[in-house]
């Protein structure tokens, strides 16, 4: 056997280890909060105030788990929160889908400005627009109601949505569309059943993308919504901080779950977003 | 079965004018080839006959029925586009069936005509498949079958073959024709490719910046090209021009050129002669110009001496490139002759072949 590890130089041995300590290094800087909020959320309320902190609880136990849903609404605001974002990715998807397919197909006056204007509603903080909407969807019966805040997120996220839309349909060639066309299909028929089933993989980025902002969101829920019924996850977590005091554990422990579907609705779609949507239809 | 008529059609984009006041006329169950160079309209012709592009002038007739507000789909037509346009997330099958499918065909209908349709272009066996687990030439055959199995009254063929390797080229291309018989439709079909259209068609139309050159059977068009574009475009490899004059003398005509001198044919005589102090192009096309050292290949015939610069054997010929003065020739010559490059030679012209055209107007004498 030759040996091939002689022409290994110890120039790249070096590299390679640097790099790799580096990488660990910004691997526990990320992983070290989510650590901190599993261990906290498994500890006693006493225990999580203990000086010098301890990383393996003592005591074990999953009381805040439970708590979360017996003392506290948990339930309610998962409802809401789970209600909210899914009607925000449907809604903004299906609707940029239907006006990214009118920015791709039509060529109407006025079409780029429109175009340009929509990324550029983009830019404005988003803290910019919660006052005013709070004055219309009160004045329209809307404030403090779960319809309201979709209304709100669709906001923010339709520009987006449409963008992204539009880049994806427009990857699908015309012909398509024409081909269907005098295959005897209607404009609102190419869209379901020719570029609609085509860019489904694509809709997973906006869909993934509506809902985290749905879901992640806390300054809309917190100034659009009032009542207990209408809390969503964030605003709960965020109601568990200095009612009277903290209780570290349930705060960690909703955190931790709050933070769940989010993970897996990821884990569960990233799969789908595959390349080549259109392989196959036309000869490039 | 219908006829299909454009009168004094126009398309402009903007300020470019793309389609310049075409009259045109498809008969019934007539193979019609549009061929042209890339760019001079004939897709946006055909676009405009399935109505996926609406016409700036003019007026288009499929059948008696004036079509020009009449949506795609209520036209009748089935058209197999230059890139196949499959829909990649339907199996061929379902591909077929669309067609079908939206015209609210009972199920058993549609099956019984895709099935068909499998058969009779041998894809029966990739039914289940994705058009991305297909080959160039077997999209090729899905398109076709797509617009087959819905059995419109017009095929439009926007070169349909340009994709596919030489070899696959001339087997769909004997395919097509075959196929063309087998249904009996009005077919348009649009090509760049003289060849293609030639062996294709019942009758070309040759377009060249959005008008119509000239229209005619193949062969008709190859041997009266009426003018000088028609005469470049149609015959491969291309036909020879010269500047050239016309003198008479004691009662017969000769062409001049720059170094040579071929006298007329009486054949020719009365038509040649209106074309008489004019500057006119003389047309010989490459296979009428013969090795004279080759023993009992053509008699007759003006001698022509030229200087051989390449020699291209391509088997059943060969092709010269040679110069005569300042102007250059192409020869198929017999695959006997011992042509060698920067040799003189001396040709044998056809000249009851000859094409005289007015170096101004363009136009055959
Ligand atoms: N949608 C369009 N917008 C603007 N110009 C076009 C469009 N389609 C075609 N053209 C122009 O019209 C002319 C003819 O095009 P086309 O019919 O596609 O030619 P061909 O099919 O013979 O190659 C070209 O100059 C082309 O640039
Ligand atoms: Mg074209």
């Amino acid at each position: 056997m030759r040996m091939e590890a002689a022409k290994i130089r110890p120039g790249d041995v070096i590299a390679k280890t640097l790099i790799w300590v580096f990488l660990i290094l910004v691997c526990i800087y990320c992983l070290i909060p989510f650590a901190w909020m599993l261990s906290t959320s498994l500890k006693t309320e006493a225990e999580a105030f203990r000086m010098p902190p301890t990383w393996i609880p003592l005591k074990l136990t999953v009381d805040s788990y439970i708590g979360i849903w017996v003392r506290k609404n948990f339930g309610i605001y998962f409802f809401n929160s789970t209600v909210i974002s899914l009607a925000t990715a449907a809604l903004s998807t299906f609707f940029g889908a239907l006006a990214g397919y009118g920015f791709s197909r039509f060529f109407f006056k006025g079409r780029r400005f429109l175009i340009g204007f929509f990324l550029a509603t983009q830019m404005l903080p988003g803290v910019l627009l919660v006052g005013p909407y709070f004055k219309i969807l009160s004045k329209v019966g809307l404030y403090d109601t779960r319809t309201g805040l979709i209304i709100a997120f669709l906001t923010i996220c339709l520009p987006f949505s449409t963008w992204m839309m539009k880049g994806f349909i427009d990857k699908v060639p015309d012909e398509l569309d024409q081909s269907a066309m005098v295959d005897g299909c209607s404009r609102l028929g190419i869209f379901f059943k020719i570029v609609l089933p085509i860019v489904a993989p694509g809709m997973v980025a906006t869909i993934l993308f509506a809902f985290l902002l749905a879901w992640g969101d806390l300054l809309w829920a917190l100034c659009l919504t009032s009542s207990e019924p209408m809390i969503t996850v964030t605003l709960g977590i965020a109601r568990t901080v200095g009612e009277f005091r903290i209780i570290w554990p349930m705060l960690m422990a909703g955190s931790l779950v709050g933070g769940m579907p989010a993970i897996i609705l990821y884990v569960f779609l990233q799969r789908l977003l595959v390349q080549g949507l259109t392989a196959g239809a036309v000869k490039e | 079965m219908a006829e299909i008529r454009l009168v004094e059609v126009t398309k402009r984009f903007g300020s470019n004018t793309a389609v310049d006041r075409i009259n045109l006329t498809a008969q019934e169950k007539e193979f019609l080839v549009l061929v042209g160079p890339s760019g001079c309209g004939k897709t946006t012709t055909l676009r405009m006959i399935a109505g996926l592009e609406e016409t700036t002038e003019g007026e288009v007739y499929i059948g008696n029925r004036m079509v020009n507000n009449v949506p795609p789909k209520d036209r009748d037509i089935a058209m197999v586009f230059q890139n196949y346009a499959l829909y990649p997330h339907m199996s061929v099958y379902k591909n077929l069936a669309f067609g079908l499918k939206q015209r609210k065909f009972p199920r058993s209908e549609i099956n019984l005509r895709v099935t068909e349709v499998a058969h009779m272009l041998g894809i029966k066996e990739l039914l289940k498949r994705k058009p991305k687990e297909l080959s160039g030439g077997q999209r090729q055959r899905v398109a076709m079958g797509r617009a087959i199995v819905r059995k419109p009254e017009v095929f439009l063929f926007d070169e349909p073959l340009s994709n596919l390797d030489a070899k696959l080229r001339v087997q769909m291309r004997g395919e097509l024709g075959k196929l063309h018989r087998q249904l009996e439709t009005t077919i348009v079909y649009v090509t760049h490719d003289q060849i293609e259209a030639m062996t294709l068609a019942d009758r070309i139309v040759v377009m060249h910046n959005g008008i119509i050159m000239q229209s005619g059977a193949p062969m008709d068009v190859y041997n009266n090209p009426k003018n000088l574009f028609v005469a470049g475009f149609i015959g491969s490899p291309a036909m020879n021009f010269f500047d050239v004059r016309i003198t008479a003398e004691k009662g017969t005509l000769r062409v001049n050129g720059d170094n040579f001198q071929l006298t007329i044919p009486a054949g020719l005589q009365d038509r040649f002669l209106q074309a008489k102090d004019r500057e006119l192009v003389l047309g010989i096309r490459p296979e009428h110009i013969y090795d004279r050292s080759i023993k009992g290949s053509f008699a007759g015939g003006e001698p022509l001496k030229a200087t051989v610069e390449v020699v291209e054997p391509i088997g059943s010929q060969v092709i010269l490139l040679a110069s005569c003065g300042s102007e250059n020739l192409t020869a198929c010559v017999d695959p006997q002759t011992r042509a060698k490059p920067n040799a003189a030679i001396e040709f044998l012209v056809d000249t009851n072949h000859l094409h005289l055209f007015d170096k101004q107007t363009e136009k055959a004498y």
